[in-house]
């Protein structure tokens, strides 16, 4: 998992995310609460964003066994749960939306990535998002230096669609594939491990990206 | 524990807020029906519709055919619908403190069987019914060893959380096995929260708060009568006797009549989890004692905690039986029916409450938070109704309420 302790970067990212999603939750709640009687149409209107918060804790659980096909019960991710459920969404009520929450909320997908990356490093992969690349310590030196444009762009097309239900938009593919070359810079490109640690960056920020996380 | 470098740290936040501003700006965007099945898929089972799930062509369309109640009923089928959103919605109903992540007991496998079953939901406060997951039918699902289900503790069901076991697949109805089975109200799950310690007016109180809406205050009536108000409540509260007539009375005179269904039951908690409920129709001789130290029953099987404190005001009522009566009949807020107002035990005066308006309307409520992730505003009171009614209409079936409230515009905003 994730050492968030140490990234102040992420962080930053989040607080600055919550002040965003706290100026849409309110505009919205001022225009349901202080009406009188409106018509179910004009409550269609003013409640078209009003209900996104974050998945409760079930459902990023059982999110999170239906996209990775991890076998359930996975015991790293049920002693996370066990231990952090108070401090995950518990209703998907955006008014109770903080940042602890997004922060527990990107810990637990990363855990979950980190489980999937060696489910699928594994001879029982049970998904095609990295079909292609060579996950492994195996000898071979391909580590990051797989990664060419096609493959890249594979991989973020399959994240998106595996996370997201849907493909990226030019502006989200070219910001992963940011992420992907930026993470990549300065590392041994030849070594597995650090081929791992950039693709569970990128899983983990398709992840918990509010697409995947929000419960719209 | 893999960690990333400082640029590597910089890169993730970067990236994360980017994603998240983008999201932000395109959230208005009108929905192809594509992502209007994503969006009910995900309200009704809280998992998201994989591009190459087998219900996503059907769903996509009858959205198309503006079916939108149609594509949410196959969401409905899916097993994510009772493994989490059913679970969720039933978990605050049968605790204590209602809080959304207790582990799951008897009373919540019961409300998710009854859901997959199609029963009239009514049921769920009369039936002679518990869901419990027989050894057999674990077996064909790979799982052995389970402890089965007790009275006496909750390891059964405890396993089968833990052991994330589909329920949709597990659970099996049998008979509660006892001559006083009143759906979830007998279960363990609701002794273990409301019948322990006390006097049993919580239970009763609990009936109102969790299956009606409606906190006992919203009930006070301060023009009924204290004919059924007990010995343990004083009627001179700071010695000034329009307090008890002009407060207390309110709540006591109804909550007190209606409470005497549960006068045959005890729950005693033992060590480690432990503990069950007592019902004088089997349990009169136990000698194990009461939170007071008395024992458990008197003569005519009522629990003695019923009428303790007799002395705070001796000519008060003393409870002899499980005599009910309903006092607040004319409270139209909750929208009576049938002619039954008094009876023995609480499957009579259960069968009464799931036969209010204000049942189909909670139910529908508690419907909405859970698929809409928000609280209902009271301007929205009127179109609660309507799902409420709806409900009836649909003889209580509790999947069809969930595609009703899912597919509502003020839910998923699918025009």
């Amino acid at each position: 998992m994730i050492n968030f302790k140490k990234t102040q970067w992420t962080k930053a990212a989040l607080g600055f995310c919550l002040i965003l999603s706290a100026c849409s939750s309110d505009e919205r709640v001022r225009g349901v609460v202080q009406t009188d009687e409106p018509t179910e149409s004009e409550l269609l209107l003013r409640n078209a964003k009003g209900t996104a918060g974050l998945m409760n804790f079930r459902q990023t659980n059982a999110t999170i066994y239906a996209v990775t096909k991890l076998d359930a019960p996975n015991g790293a991710i049920q002693a996370y749960m066990n231990e952090n459920m108070t401090a995950l969404s518990l209703d998907g009520n955006a008014e109770r939306l903080g940042p602890a929450m997004m922060l527990k909320t990107m810990e637990v997908m990363s855990l979950a990535c980190q489980q999937f990356i060696a489910q699928e490093s594994s001879n029982q992969a049970k998904t095609t998002v990295f079909e292609g690349l060579n996950l492994t310590d195996n000898g071979q030196n391909e580590g990051l230096r797989q990664l060419d444009d096609a493959k890249r762009a594979t991989l973020i097309q399959k994240l998106a669609e595996l996370w997201w239900q849907r493909s990226p938009t030019p502006e989200e593919s070219a910001i992963l594939a940011d992420f992907i070359v930026g993470a990549g810079t300065g590392v041994n490109q030849n070594n597995g491990a650090e081929l791992r640690t950039v693709l569970m960056g990128a899983c983990t920020l398709t992840a918990s990206a509010a697409p995947s996380i929000a419960f719209l | 524990m893999l960690m990333f470098n400082d640029q590597q740290s910089k890169w993730v936040a970067i990236t994360f807020l980017a994603l998240n501003f983008l999201f932000i700006g395109t959230a208005e965007a009108g929905e192809s029906p594509r992502e209007i099945a994503s969006r009910l898929y995900k309200r009704i089972t809280g998992t998201p519709l994989a591009l190459d799930a087998p219900e996503r062509s059907e769903m996509e369309s009858l959205i198309r055919r503006g079916k939108i109640e149609d594509a949410a009923m196959i969401a409905v089928a899916n097993d994510n619908f009772l493994n989490v959103t059913v679970k969720q919605w039933a978990t605050p109903l049968m605790h204590r403190d209602h809080a959304l992540q207790n582990e799951m007991n008897d009373g919540i496998a019961t409300i998710i069987g009854m859901v997959r079953d199609d029963v009239d939901f009514r049921d769920v406060l009369s039936a002679d019914v518990v869901y419990h997951a027989p050894a057999a039918r674990l077996a064909g699902m790979g799982f052995n060893n389970f402890p089965a289900r007790s009275p006496n503790n909750n390891q059964h069901y405890q396993r089968l959380d833990s052991e994330m076991v589909n329920l949709a697949e597990a659970l099996e109805a049998t008979p509660q096995g006892t001559d006083y089975a009143a759906g979830v109200l007998t279960t363990r799950a609701w002794g273990q929260s409301h019948l322990i310690a006390g006097t049993n007016r919580r239970a009763l109180e609990m009936v109102f708060d969790q299956f009606l809406c409606t906190p006992l205050l919203g009930m006070s009536d301060t023009t009924k009568a204290d004919t059924f108000v007990r010995r343990d409540v004083t009627r001179e509260p700071g010695g000034v006797g329009a307090v008890f007539r002009n407060k207390c009375q309110g709540c006591h005179a109804g909550m007190d009549s209606l409470g005497g269904a549960f006068s045959y039951f005890e729950y005693i908690e033992g060590n480690n989890g432990t503990g069950r409920i007592y019902h004088s129709s089997q349990d009169q001789n136990s000698n194990v004692n009461n939170a007071d130290g008395q024992p458990l029953f008197d003569a005519n099987g009522v629990a003695n905690k019923m009428n303790r404190a007799g002395d705070v005001f001796p000519t008060g009522r003393v409870t002899a039986d499980n005599y009910w009566k309903n006092v607040w009949t004319d409270n139209k807020a909750i929208g009576w029916r049938g002619n039954v107002f008094e009876g023995y035990g609480p499957k009579s005066m259960g069968q009464m409450m799931a036969n209010t308006k204000a049942f189909s309307s909670c139910m529908a409520m508690r419907t909405f938070q859970t698929v809409c992730g928000r609280e209902m505003a009271p301007s929205e009171r009127d179109i609660l109704v309507g799902y409420g009614e709806d409900f009836e209409r649909k003889g209580y079936n509790v999947k069809k309420l969930f595609a009703k409230v899912a597919a509502s515009p003020l839910c998923t905003k699918i025009q």
